[in-house]
């Protein structure tokens, strides 16, 4: 069999594929990193969450607009087309639009032109075919992948919503039957299969990174107990979609949508990537720890001798480098001033020629060909440059905020823990609906301290 | 000209939601609104707390003092065909006891 | 735009205006153009976060009531110049409206609305099944018996419309005041003389209450019994696609409606005849339900097959203030002076704001009675001049 199989279309031209990589995984090794352009200022734009929430790998599908190829896996034949590809987009207008951007404030369309009203009007008309991303599928498309399933699961005692550390606590602590769900095939998620994949290649550098060791275990061990329990049903590489008052949850998968209610609901779903603020930061090539994890153990997305920087603090950190390491791309680490000075974090960086620096900034991304080529950062008040295809930038992730507010839970800004959380730690149980883990502003390794020995 | 993107969704850099603040928009639902911050496709997942956290620094309060603006279902976009393939759920008051005065009109 | 207030209100004003939705405002801005001073306008929690914010931005003039049409006439010509009139654009695009019917029994009162607004210089007309065609290409007729169209109908974006009044004033002395609750209304005898608020006390001769679904809790203050019943009605927004929908599309058998927005989104919604309403509370329920959510897509697959493949976004609700017969209530009331009420739109105050703030302004200020402020009164509930309109829908 083939390291490529499969063959899929890219405005006209063939892109061989592996067989277990999503489309947008697949373009981007191929070299295709700009998977779209902005709304406003055409800039290009990437694979950035991997998880369905963005618009970056918007694309046109088969005729269908709107399609989101991080979640798309790749099929024979699939022909896929950018939405907004063309002249408009060229590198000449690109530069035209971001230098005179500035030129089109923010609300622009509100002030301008409302007087007389003839102008107005023609002023409207004139911007309307401007907006809107993707365009109407043609007729022989109207149907997309239909017939739709759908099954009703009825009324649930306790569903768990997230399969890592917190989550398969929640389940096993739970004293009625359990449907824990993932978006990963296996309990323990995207965390556990980043550990496994490092265990299984690196396993010289996991042993010298205590904290993300002891994870991997507890996460194992965990994942056996889950899989051995007869009341926990575990639902793999099933998202949840929508959730609605009063304890209304409706679930997707590769077989269709799933109905249920829930008698108590346990949001275990981590948090999202949190991307910092800084001169060009929506360059493809920059991602989150998260959206690596998902794209090398899920994806099949491979780094083999590509240049990838990690920059930031904490576990995330040291797992994506390890990740890269262990999936063979060249590592430089980046700290910043939260990260630790833990002699023996660093002595494992070094012993992996890891090159490394600390007390860093990141001052901006730069690009070639639409995509990232080089990241310029502050060290010590010295300025310089990391040249780099993939920069995965690891900071505290921002607490899932979305299902719980939906659902009535309390929540507060809180910049320590990442974003909105539970108010406090009672009224992260409100009623049926409890947040855990870090969908409850905990970091990754504070979680650990829930396990039970 | 390089920018500091703060909604990628809406193209909105963190100058210009800086600008719309000076312009009177002191508040997240307002400010949302104008300049478009999580109003796109990802509804908010990439911008809502960097821009909440913004606006109490350009405010000077507390981060706790800005609300959450109203998130609204669903969590992740659902196709039109996908919805219309499921059964039609009861009415809310149906699945809970109504905590109001209602009067159904004949 | 209205900042946050960072002080007490007035003490005193020559209006005290209640609601910060598109009639509050309106009217306020229409009273100042006719030199009224001191006013103040007063919202309990952000301006637009009561229905206007949250309604589908439909304007049409195809009623089936001389009066309704009338009305919405004058708000369609106020609409057209609104944007150079305020400053600020509204996303006012003229679509056109197709209302169509799967049921033929109501193609005869179809023919009969056409023909009155005909008579009424709107130029609808009446359409065939294969005549929609022309108009939105990719629907679905094999149910559709007939239609209405109008190509003067058509949508703005309700946001922009409030703060085209907020600015509008601001830049004339109006005072307006956000996240400011009226907490009690103060009458001498048979007068208003002003009303408490979160912010302090103000003395005022008029009280204009604007407050839409809150407005017949707000009346109940002064002891003037509104027959409001207010409903939920939910409404959803897509992803966005280059624009493919001209009109609005209107079906008055099922009560579903969507258009375009400007920004490519379909924003439409559906009536859900099994939902209940509100007489004696002002503790509303707007959560959105899968069930919209579900019947709304069944609807619109069934007009409109591309969408089979597109999103949806982001449901919400609103609340319509509905009348007994789903017409406005203006004017004042017998027996009490100084106050005036602009509610009970049904679900279409948005279309209606421009007009009604400008007959009620004039009315105010010059004292000369209109015609339609009065018959749209609240007394007409005592006199039985009730005739409801037959297309309403949403």
């Amino acid at each position: 069999m083939p390291e490529t199989p499969i063959t899929i279309q890219f405005e006209g031209k063939a892109v061989p594929c592996r067989i277990d990589a999503t489309v947008a995984a697949a373009l981007w090794e191929h070299g295709l990193r700009v998977l779209s352009h902005s709304p406003k200022y055409g800039r290009p734009r990437g694979l950035l969450c991997a998880r369905g929430h963005c618009m970056n790998c918007l694309m046109r599908v088969d005729g269908v607009p709107n399609v989101r190829t991080c979640h798309l896996p790749v099929a024979d034949g699939l022909r896929i087309e950018r939405q907004d590809s063309g002249a408009f987009y060229a590198p000449p207008m690109q530069k035209l639009l971001n230098t005179t951007g500035h030129l089109l404030p923010v609300g622009f369309y509100y002030k301008w032109f409302t007087r007389p009203a003839a102008v107005s009007n023609c002023f409207m008309k004139g911007i309307r075919p401007m907006t809107g991303v993707g365009r109407l599928p043609e007729r022989e498309n109207w149907n997309g992948d239909s017939p739709f399933e759908s099954r009703d699961f009825g009324r649930l005692g306790t569903v768990v919503i997230g399969a890592g550390v917190a989550g398969m606590t929640a389940a096993l602590e739970a004293d009625d039957d359990v449907l824990l769900v993932d978006d990963h095939p296996d309990p323990g998620g995207q965390r556990r299969a980043a550990l496994d994949r490092i265990a299984l290649n690196t396993p010289d550098v996991l042993a010298g990174l205590t904290d993300l060791d002891r994870l991997h275990r507890d996460l194992g061990s965990l994942a056996s107990r889950v899989e051995d329990h007869d009341g926990i049903r575990f639902l793999p590489n099933t998202t949840l979609v929508g959730a609605w008052q009063p304890d209304m949850l409706l679930l997707r998968n590769e077989a269709g949508l799933i109905q249920l209610r829930a008698r108590r609901v346990v949001w275990a779903a981590g948090a999202f990537d949190a991307m910092p603020l800084f001169e060009d930061n929506d360059l493809p090539g920059l991602i989150g720890p998260r959206a690596l994890y998902r794209l090398l153990t899920r994806d099949g997305l491979t780094v083999r001798g590509l240049k990838t920087v990690v920059w930031g603090h904490g576990a995330d950190l040291w797992a994506s480098a390890s990740l890269l390491h262990a999936s063979g791309a060249q590592v430089t680490l980046a700290l910043d001033d939260r990260a630790s000075s833990d002699g023996a974090l660093l002595e494992t960086a070094h012993r992996f020629g890891w090159a490394l620096q600390t007390n860093t900034d990141i001052v901006a991304a730069s690009g070639r060909d639409g995509s990232l080529d080089h990241l310029e950062l502050t060290s010590n008040g010295a300025r310089h440059e990391i040249p780099c295809e993939l920069a995965v930038l690891c900071v505290h992730g921002k607490p899932t905020y979305d299902v719980p507010y939906q659902l009535g839970v309390d929540l507060v800004l809180d910049p320590e823990r990442g974003g909105f959380v539970p108010r406090r730690a009672d009224t992260a149980a409100t009623g049926s609906v409890s947040v855990v883990g870090e969908a409850a502003g905990m970091g990754p390794l504070d979680v650990l301290s829930e396990v039970s020995p | 000209m390089s920018k500091c993107i703060l909604c990628r969704c809406e193209d909105v850099t963190l100058a210009e939601f800086r600008k719309a603040y000076a312009d009177g928009f002191q508040e997240l639902e307002s400010l949302k609104r104008f300049t478009g911050v999580g109003t796109g496709f990802c509804q908010g997942k990439g911008c809502l707390v960097e821009s909440a956290l913004e606006l109490a620094s350009l405010r000077g309060v507390a981060p706790g003092d800005i609300p959450l603006t109203n998130i609204r279902p669903p969590v992740l976009p659902l196709t039109f065909g996908e919805l219309a393939s499921l059964d039609i759920p009861p009415l809310i008051g149906e699945l809970e006891l109504p905590d109001h005065d209602t009067e159904v009109s004949p | 735009m209205i900042a946050l207030p960072d002080g007490p209100v007035p003490c005193r004003a020559d209006a005290v205006v209640v609601g910060g939705g598109i009639n509050g405002l309106a009217i306020a801005y229409e009273l100042s153009k006719r030199g009224m001073k001191d006013i103040v306008v007063l919202e309990k929690n952000y301006l637009g976060s009561g229905s206007t914010g949250r309604c589908g931005g439909g304007i049409r003039q195809q009623w089936t009531t001389e009066e309704n049409i009338r009305l919405a006439q004058e708000s369609v010509t106020a609409y057209e110049n609104l944007a150079t009139e305020l400053g600020l654009q509204t996303f006012f695009r003229q679509g056109g409206y197709l209302m169509v019917t799967d049921d033929e029994r109501h193609l005869e009162a179809m023919r009969d609305a056409v023909a009155l607004q005909n008579r009424c210089q709107v130029p609808s007309e009446f359409l065939q099944p294969e005549e929609c065609l022309r108009i939105v290409p990719q629907l679905d007729i094999t149910k559709i018996k007939g239609a209405s169209y109008c190509a003067k109908d058509g949508t703005a974006y309700p946001f922009s419309v409030v703060w085209g009044y907020a600015r509008a004033c601001q830049r004339a002395g109006v005072k307006v005041f956000i996240r400011t609750e009226v907490t009690g209304v103060r009458t001498e005898g048979d007068r208003i003389t002003g009303v408490e608020t979160t912010r302090g006390d103000i003395a005022s001769p008029l009280l204009i209450n604007c407050a839409g679904p809150w407005a017949r809790s707000l009346a109940a203050q002064v002891g003037v019994k509104l027959p409001n019943r207010q409903e939920r009605h939910e409404i959803m927004v897509s992803e966005s696609c280059k624009p493919f929908l001209d009109p609005m599309v209107i079906s008055i058998s099922n009560g579903i409606y969507f258009s375009q927005s400007m920004r490519g989104e379909i924003v439409g919604g559906i009536g859900d005849p099994d939902e209940p309403q509100w007489t004696l509370t002002d503790d509303f329920d707007t959560r959105s339900q899968l069930r919209f959510a579900v019947r709304f897509s069944r609807a619109l697959c069934g007009y409109y097959p591309p969408a089979r493949t597109m999103r949806l976004m982001r449901q919400w609700a609103g609340l319509y203030d509905v009348t007994p017969d789903h017409r406005p209530i203006l004017g004042g009331v017998a027996g009490l002076e100084g106050y005036h009420h602009i509610c009970g739109f049904s679900g279409h105050g948005f279309m209606l704001a421009p007009m009604a703030a400008a007959r009620m302004a004039n009315s105010i200020t010059t004292g000369v009675p209109d015609p339609i402020i009065e018959s749209l009164s609240l007394s007409r509930f005592e006199n039985g001049n009730v005739v409801a309109d037959a297309f309403v829908v949403g």
